[in-house]
């Protein structure tokens, strides 16, 4: 990380802390945006890192929000648990993916498109199985609040437990940059043969990556199913919740740590705003401005914020180190 | 008596989508990039026809001749404003403004028409033709019949024309193409401006036989990657075999499988054709 | 001159590959451009063709300055080059590949008549004419790479490597295609790191060493020892 990146951090925790003080609306946004920037970030280690995008990560997410979701309308499953369930499944499942790419050599954007094939799978296939809702979806039961049942009274809990899961989700970003491990993703991104030569494994490399994304994924899943009390199959297997992350992730900064968090916080609350301020009047604005705002944000700084902000300070430091030499 | 019902069917529904990816395929051979607006950009063309029939009355059949050559400068002028700048770039950036350009364009149908479904009428609507004792819409038999035509006039130009020539060309060899003197950039913009105007013709035309709404855009446009994945992503001949297999497989899915399964087909035919032959789909290499 | 270089500079990225290089062809000439790897040869060819501008110094063709012309508008002058590695239209025919060449021709009798020239010129064409070019051998293609320059009916003639990678057959073949090209007056600009090939048929030679001109004398004159340095040093 560079003093970008920390810079970066600073920002984000002290956005987290703002809405305690805001009040309940933007205590439910916050909520949100942390479950958004998790997913972000656990698409940018796979995307970002080693390079496997993904178009798909509506799979993981509706895995891990009808495993849980399901367990526990079914069998009164504690939540942990099926959040626990659904990040194994989703990680097998990742997995079974990444294998098929590296089993057939899918790569690139032809290995997106296969998981968006599978998303759009999993999403008809939930729409029509009667045990899961179908397209009616699943009304979840309400529990006594509490950490056990992963439900809450007050936003301030989910809002808690949102934040929790970005920590979790930054800690593995993080610890996966600076270790060993996040190197050999890197050398896979940039020159696959190349890597190899080095003697990394690039299967290794692809299927521990989407396993990571997959797990993380799911657990954000679980949780948001929780605050919702209610899947639906549009909501977690439809492929809103990917095309959000892959923006977010752009315009903060693909394979920097930092990045997808930074463009998440800045684009979410902003999306969300002008849907609930004007939304009743102009319906689809919000959808309007991430649209012209992507475009906009990938013509005019393709690195993304993060990245070209590092570059900026990398050039003016760079620039004050030859003239201190000179000098 | 079901079989050749699911199968007439399939074959119509299939010889449309063939159309509407075929603008898709010669975008993504000639520039290499997959056009994710392209459901979006068809969405416009849809509700152009259903503002004509509005307030000038025109039947969209008549207004396509006026929308085609109109989504043909749309196509252009995308290229030249926000493709062009990043052609040498990640490609995942071209596919990302693409996306976002798609939200735009469903926002501002949602700005403008609401989010109800519309259809519009054109003279064809609400009659029924039989073919091998196959009742069909007589819109969707136009829409048909419309599509063979325009495969068939895109197929015998690239095949035949100068033009044509060009196209392949760029899309075979690019450095090549500029040595012999080809304008690669002009090619590219040609392209864009076929491919897009392509939705100016089929658009209209379709407006009465798919359910518009506003939020259309991206899943034709995962249908019309289906196809074009399916079909090979490389020729002509290809999208079409794409659009019947994916046509059919849909229409007979759904006619044969309890519920709602057989939409599944599709994406269950495109991951297969993945694992069976990875270089068929797409490599996002140019001139390979 | 019908083609003069004069004092032209380039490179790529911050990488500088030649300085100062002037190399003049006059009407029928055919003029090799020596040098061991990395000398600076193809890039040459490329600022020639408008593949890669130029940093420094002019390029003239016919008198005019074409500096600025891009790759097309070259070859509708007439300057055409064959490129390295014959990037032949895989996916096209023969004939196809051909037709594209004599773009300049515009679309009537006039490329009508020239492709029916290239056929008596190359019988073996007129026999893969339906052929995909991606499907031929690496002889063929590039016997058919030299038939698409040609269609253009070209003034100069600028060959990269027209040798690399064929077997000594196709070679021969090479050079007998060119000799034949020669022989009708064409002029040719020939990068090659087959020296044999350019003493069969180049005139005059300019011996390129880290982007510079060191030698540009007559073939005949051009001595063993100045090769060999040219080649090893």
């Amino acid at each position: 990380m560079n003093r970008v990146e920390y810079a970066a951090a600073a920002v984000v925790v002290v956005g987290a802390a703002l809405p305690f003080w805001l009040g309940r609306y933007w205590v439910d946004v916050a909520f949100l945006a942390a479950i958004y920037a998790g997913i972000a970030s656990a698409w940018n280690v796979a995307g970002g890192f080693s390079g496997t995008s993904s178009f798909g990560h509506g799979l993981f997410f509706g895995i891990g929000a009808y495993t849980s979701g399901a367990l526990f309308y079914y069998f009164k499953t504690s939540p942990w648990l099926g959040l626990a369930g659904g990040a194994v499944l989703a990680a097998l499942v990742g997995v079974a993916i990444g294998w098929c790419g590296v089993r057939y050599r899918i790569r690139g954007l032809s290995f997106a498109v296969l998981t968006l094939a599978f998303a759009e799978i999993a999403w008809l296939f939930v729409s029509t199985f009667d045990p899961l809702g179908a397209s009616r979806g699943i009304s979840l039961p309400p529990a006594p609040p509490g950490l056990a049942s992963l439900q809450f009274r007050s936003g301030e809990g989910f809002l808690l437990v949102g934040l929790a899961f970005l920590a979790l989700c930054q800690a593995v970003a993080w610890a996966l940059h600076a270790a060993p491990l996040g190197f050999r993703y890197r050398a896979v991104r940039e020159n696959e043969t190349a890597a190899q030569a080095m003697g990394i494994d690039p299967v290794f490399v692809r299927l521990s990556a989407m396993a990571l994304t997959g797990a993380l994924t799911a657990v954000g899943g679980s949780i948001y199913a929780q605050y919702l009390l209610f899947l639906d199959p549009r909501t977690f297997f439809g492929p809103d919740v990917t095309i959000k992350v892959i923006l977010f992730t752009l315009v903060g900064g693909m394979g920097s740590v930092w990045g997808p968090v930074v463009g998440t916080a800045l684009l979410y609350p902003a999306g969300e705003y002008l849907r609930a301020a004007l939304g009743g009047q102009v319906p689809g604005l919000d959808i309007l401005f991430y649209g012209s705002l992507v475009v906009v944000c990938c013509l005019t700084f393709p690195s993304g914020i993060v990245g070209s902000l590092a570059r900026l300070v990398g050039r003016r430091e760079t620039a004050r180190a030859s003239g201190a030499q000179s000098a | 008596m079901l079989l050749v019902a699911g199968i007439v069917q399939g074959v119509v529904l299939g010889v449309i989508l063939a159309l509407v990816t075929s603008g898709m395929t010669l975008i993504y051979r000639v520039t290499g990039i997959i056009n994710f607006a392209h459901g979006g950009l068809m969405a416009l063309a849809m509700y152009l026809a259903y503002d004509a029939r509005r307030y000038w009355n025109v039947d969209p059949l008549v207004s396509a001749l006026a929308i085609a050559p109109l989504m043909g400068v749309v196509g252009w002028a995308l290229y030249q404003a926000v493709i062009r700048p990043v052609r040498r770039q990640h490609h995942l950036l071209a596919v990302q403004i693409l996306l976002g350009l798609s939200f735009v364009i469903e926002a501002l149908l949602l700005m403008r028409y609401g989010a109800d479904m519309r259809t519009v009428e054109s003279v064809f609507s609400g009659r029924f033709v039989t073919v091998l004792g196959v009742g069909i819409e007589l819109t969707r038999a136009v829409a048909f019949g419309i599509s063979l035509l325009g495969l068939t006039v895109l197929g015998v130009a690239l095949k035949w024309s100068d033009w044509g020539r060009r196209l392949r060309a760029t899309a075979a060899d690019e450095l090549a193409a500029y040595l012999v003197g080809i304008s690669v950039i002009r090619v590219e913009a040609w392209a864009w401006g076929i491919g897009v105007g392509i939705l100016g013709l089929v658009g209209p035309v379709l407006a009465d036989v798919f359910k518009m709404t506003p939020d259309m855009g991206l899943k034709y446009a995962i249908v019309a990657l289906v196809v074009l994945i399916i079909g090979g992503g490389r020729t002509m001949a290809g999208t079409i075999a794409g659009g019947l297999l994916v046509g059919l497989s849909e229409t007979l899915g759904l006619l044969y499988l309890p519920g709602s399964y057989g939409g599944l087909m599709p994406y269950a035919l495109l991951a297969a054709v993945l694992v069976i032959n990875p270089r068929a789909a797409i490599a996002m290499v140019r001139g390979r | 001159m019908l083609l003069d270089v004069r004092a032209v500079s380039a490179g790529y990225g911050k990488v500088a590959v030649l300085h100062d290089v002037s190399v003049g062809v006059a009407a029928g000439d055919c003029v090799a451009i020596l040098g061991s790897n990395n000398a600076g040869k193809s890039t040459l060819l490329r600022v020639i063709s408008g593949l890669l501008p130029a940093r420094g110094g002019r390029v003239h063709f016919e008198g005019e300055d074409i500096t600025a012309d891009s790759a097309g508008r070259r070859v509708g002058r007439g300057l055409v080059q064959v490129p390295e590695g014959r990037h032949v239209f895989g996916d096209l025919t023969v004939e196809e590949n051909l037709l594209l060449g004599g773009l300049r021709l515009g679309r009537g009798k006039l490329r009508r008549a020239r492709l029916a020239e290239m056929y008596d010129r190359f019988p073996l064409l007129r026999g893969m004419r339906l052929r995909l070019a991606g499907t031929l051998s690496g002889g063929e293609q590039q016997l058919v790479a030299i038939a698409r320059g040609l269609m253009a009916d070209p003034k100069v003639l600028l060959l990269d490597e027209p040798s690399l990678g064929l077997s000594p057959v196709a070679v021969d073949r090479v050079i007998d295609t060119l000799l034949g090209v020669r022989s009708t007056g064409t002029t040719m600009v020939i990068v090659e790191q087959n020296v044999q090939l350019c003493f069969e048929l180049c005139s005059r030679g300019y011996v390129l060493r880290q982007g510079r001109v060191t030698v540009a004398t007559s073939m005949d004159r051009l001595s063993a020892e100045e090769l060999k340095r040219a080649y090893f040093a």
